[in-house]
């Protein structure tokens, strides 16, 4: 009786843990523009999902499409209490994205970057998605920026 | 109360005046006496056989891989080896025919354009090769929504990019109603998931006509094909085989015991290709027919042969065992031995380096053997079992009928070997006027969504298969051969897409790893039409000649391997046709220890094959792939009646010398005649195949056999005649 008390109180003394990867748990599918090097801009679309395994880790995959080439991407974020991410690339495949990204997560922003100029972004705006990407791959910087709404 | 075992079995062998018999038809006397001693036995045995295998059936597969033709030692195979190695792995890539009124509209662009983002995301797919994603001449980006165009309207656009690219003209047609669109999947990735991701792609963007026109789509349309063949025509061809039996001798007893042993001998064979993992491949899809037929013409003979010797023996309502056991040690050398020359004639398919073949090759000499095994046991049994030939059976009038005119003929002791020797040189001298060749429309199905699309294709001028030609780079001046190359392929003026620094980092992206090579994408007829698929192929190799880069580029690609390889599968089967025939007439020769009996056994037999290959010449149709092993079949087939025919000459040793032709067409015409009869009209099933290939397979089987029952009939009796005169 004791120990059962024991641990209700601290269960009611423990803070409820809320994190901001929550908020971006879905699928997400959306168009926007990208931008290779110093070319025009060509359509581009994406589609992501976040996945949440536990409390603060989540599975973020997705894949982003020109009519020119695609790119997929799987990794596992892990959110500390602090709002501190960690992506880390869980990719089955040989993947030419970086293997462990840094950033932050705030209310309503998830911010991802890795030294080699690679960088994620979500950003929840009235119920939609900005999604920005980018890196350095076969044939130079990409960047792009599509907007997305939930598919489900 | 029954005598014992050992007795009866002695009993049956001085059925046949043992004593004097040679040894291996006192074992024969010996072995069938056995079975028919102890029925139940041997009968529970070969039941338990037949639903084992009928279950080992439903494992059977279809297995559909043109590939399979060309083996892995060949030019060809090589060919792709080596550009996997100096470029990039060919994957098995889907390809797509959008059609849409036209793409100059710009709502329809923007369809098409959403398409191809579509099928970015269907998983497993690597890469989508389109207009849309065509890069502009200059830089990285897509030409068609870059700015280089964006002031024209769409139509404008289009015509553009046909006119400055080559590329861009394989990828849209003139007309600007069709586009090509490639769909590679990642490494591993592919097949049935991959298609039906694609379709959904397809489904949710609409708006457009799109086919799959890729060699994973015809192979997979020839699979479906292959499955209603086998599903359909093989049971339709037997029950017109059980049809036409029952017509011909009346008796539903009769039927069992000439069809049944003939249909469990395919279970059996469908059996060990289910046990063995053997799939069933477009140049197999004839097999099963053939099996039945073949086993059921050896059935009749069997059953023939029990008519005369239940006759002779005088029994009454009931065949005796003695008559049935005599029958049987008759019938059962000459039903081994003409299975024997079909499974040389397999054995031959196993020559060429094409995986495909050899693979048919064992399964048809394994499906022989089973069927000859079921034959000689059930038709025994059920021949006991049913009481079959009762009394009064008799062989169809019919069929004597028409051994009057043979007899009449083989008479004519000189004119027989004239006209014999007449018709094989002409025959001959049309033969030699038969060319080789390789026909892709042989393979397509009828009436099948792909092949519909692809003919469509070709008339969009788009061609219909998708091919590499590698320029070999000069080391002093990297970039001249392949310019070159693109001027003597698509005309001169419109290879500004590769000139200057853009030009170079548009070559740069068809440059092999080393940068030793380019490859430039070709998209050729090959298909469609019903004509010489190397026609293009050729007015390109012409091209390249007069340019002189024949010694500096090579073509490449799965398709052009089978248009390169073919023609020397064709070479390749030939001589194995042509080994065959001589091992079948040494066979022969040695078998009834007569050179003369061997030579006559081939020129019989030489006709038919002549005959067919001289009626390929006057419809102007060379000899392909799928012909050629029609031919070599035929051949083990024809010499079938022969064989039947030689064993009844040897069986009529009692008759007079002089007679001994006219009687041994007595006892083997009628079932040669009835098996050349319920022969036909099984293999005419496979004419109505959607598969062209399959239908002209077994209509020059049909015809050669056809043909060989008429030389049988009315040349080798006389030919016979005249040598014992």
């Amino acid at each position: 009786m004791r120990l059962w008390i024991a641990l209700m109180l601290a269960l009611l003394a423990a803070p409820l843990q809320a994190f901001s990867l929550d908020a971006f748990e879905g699928r997400w599918r959306g168009e926007g523009g990208m931008v290779l090097n110093a070319e025009p801009e060509q359509r581009f679309r994406c589609r992501i999902r976040l996945r949440a395994i536990d409390p603060g880790q989540s599975f973020f995959t997705g894949r982003c499409a020109t009519s020119q080439a695609a790119q997929s991407f799987t990794y596992m974020l892990f959110e500390t209490s602090d709002g501190g991410l960690r992506a880390e690339n869980t990719a089955s495949v040989e993947s030419n994205l970086p293997a462990v990204m840094q950033g932050q997560a705030s209310e309503g922003l998830l911010r991802l970057h890795a030294e080699e100029d690679a960088m994620f972004e979500l950003q929840l705006t009235a119920g939609a998605l900005q999604f920005r990407i980018e890196g350095e791959g076969d044939q130079g910087f990409a960047r792009g920026i599509a907007h997305l709404t939930r598919s489900e | 109360m029954q005598d014992a075992p050992h007795h009866r079995t002695e009993e049956f062998a001085n059925a046949g005046r043992a004593p004097a018999l040679p040894q291996a038809r006192r074992g024969l006397l010996g072995l069938f006496g056995w079975l028919l001693a102890r029925p139940l036995w041997p009968g529970l045995l070969l039941a338990l056989i037949t639903v084992l295998a009928l279950w080992q059936t439903t494992q059977v597969q279809v297995a559909v891989n043109l590939s399979g033709l060309i083996g892995p030692q060949t030019a060809g195979a090589q060919a792709i080896r080596d550009y996997e190695r100096r470029f990039e792995p060919i994957r098995a890539e889907e390809v797509l025919l959008v059609r849409a009124p036209s793409f100059g509209d710009e709502a329809v662009l923007a369809g098409f354009e959403d398409l191809v983002l579509e099928l970015q995301f269907v998983e497993g797919v690597e890469q989508v090769i389109s207009l849309a994603g065509l890069p502009a001449p200059g830089r990285d980006g897509a030409w068609l929504s870059g700015p280089e165009l964006a002031p024209l309207p769409t139509e404008a656009r289009l015509r553009r990019m046909r006119n400055e690219s080559p590329l861009a003209a394989q990828l849209i047609s003139e007309d600007l109603t069709s586009a090509v669109v490639v769909v590679i999947p990642e490494r591993g990735a592919g097949g049935d998931a991959l298609v039906a991701g694609i379709n959904e792609a397809v489904a949710i963007s609409g708006g457009m006509e799109v086919h799959n026109v890729g060699l994973a789509a015809v192979q997979r349309a020839i699979a479906q094909e292959l499955i209603y063949d086998l599903s359909v025509l093989t049971p339709m061809a037997v029950g017109l085989c059980l049809l036409l039996t029952l017509l011909l001798y009346r008796s539903w007893r009769v039927v069992v015991v000439i069809a049944l042993p003939a249909i469990t001998g395919l279970f059996w064979f469908m059996g060990w290709m289910g046990v063995t993992g053997t799939g069933i491949d477009p140049v197999m899809g004839a097999l099963p027919v053939l099996l039945v037929v073949l086993a059921v013409s050896d059935s009749i003979h069997i059953y023939h042969a029990a008519i005369h010797a239940s006759t002779a023996a005088g029994d009454d309502a009931r065949p005796s065992k003695q008559a049935l056991v005599r029958a049987l040690a008759e019938t059962a050398p000459a039903a081994a031995l003409t299975s024997l020359t079909t499974i040389i004639a397999f054995l031959s398919l196993s020559i060429p380096d094409s995986p495909s073949l050899n693979t048919m090759s064992y399964a048809g000499v394994a499906g022989m053997i089973l069927s000859l095994t079921a034959v000689l046991t059930l038709t025994p049994l059920f021949m006991y079992a049913l009481g079959v030939p009762r009394a009064g059976m008799q062989v169809p009038r019919v069929f004597s009928a028409l051994m009057g005119p043979a007899r009449a003929i083989s008479r004519m002791r000189r004119a027989v070997p004239m006209v014999t020797l007449l018709v094989l040189a002409g025959l001959w001298a049309l033969q030699s006027q038969s060319e080789i060749g390789f026909r892709y429309a042989d393979y397509l199905p009828r009436g099948a969504e792909v092949s519909d699309a692809l003919a469509q294709m070709e008339q969009s001028g788009l061609g219909s298969d998708r091919m590499m030609l590698i320029v070999e780079a000069d080391p002093a001046a990297p970039y001249a051969r392949v310019r070159r190359a693109v001027a003597a392929i698509w005309g001169e003026g419109r290879g500004g897409w590769i000139e200057g620094a853009s030009g170079e980092a548009m070559l740069a992206r068809m440059a092999a790893l080393d940068g030793s090579a380019h490859a430039l994408p070709l998209q050729l007829p090959i298909a469609a039409r019903d004509i010489r698929a190397d026609t293009a192929l050729n007015e390109l190799r012409e091209t390249l000649a007069q340019t002189g880069l024949a010694e500096h580029s090579a073509i490449i690609g799965p398709g052009y391997a089978l248009l390169t390889e073919g023609p020397n599968l064709v070479q390749s089967l030939r001589y194995g046709l042509y080994g065959t025939i001589a091992v079948i007439t040494l066979l022969v020769a040695l078998v009834y220890r007569s050179w003369w009996l061997g030579l006559v056994a081939m020129v019989v037999n030489l006709i038919p094959i002549l005959g067919v290959e001289a009626w390929l010449v006057l419809i102007g149709r060379e000899l392909t792939i799928m012909n050629v092993i029609a031919l070599t079949i035929a051949f083990g087939i024809a010499v079938d009646d022969t064989l039947h025919f030689l064993n009844r000459y040897r069986l009529a040793r009692a008759t007079p010398e002089h007679d001994r032709a006219t009687q041994a067409l007595i006892d083997a015409g009628p079932p040669m005649v009835a098996t050349t009869v319920i022969l036909l009209a099984g293999i005419m099933m496979t004419l109505t195949s959607a598969l062209p290939g399959m239908a002209v397979y077994g209509g020059l089987i049909a015809l050669a056999i056809l043909l060989a029952l008429l030389t049988d009939l009315f040349l080798l009796p006389g030919l016979i005649r005249g040598r014992s005169r």
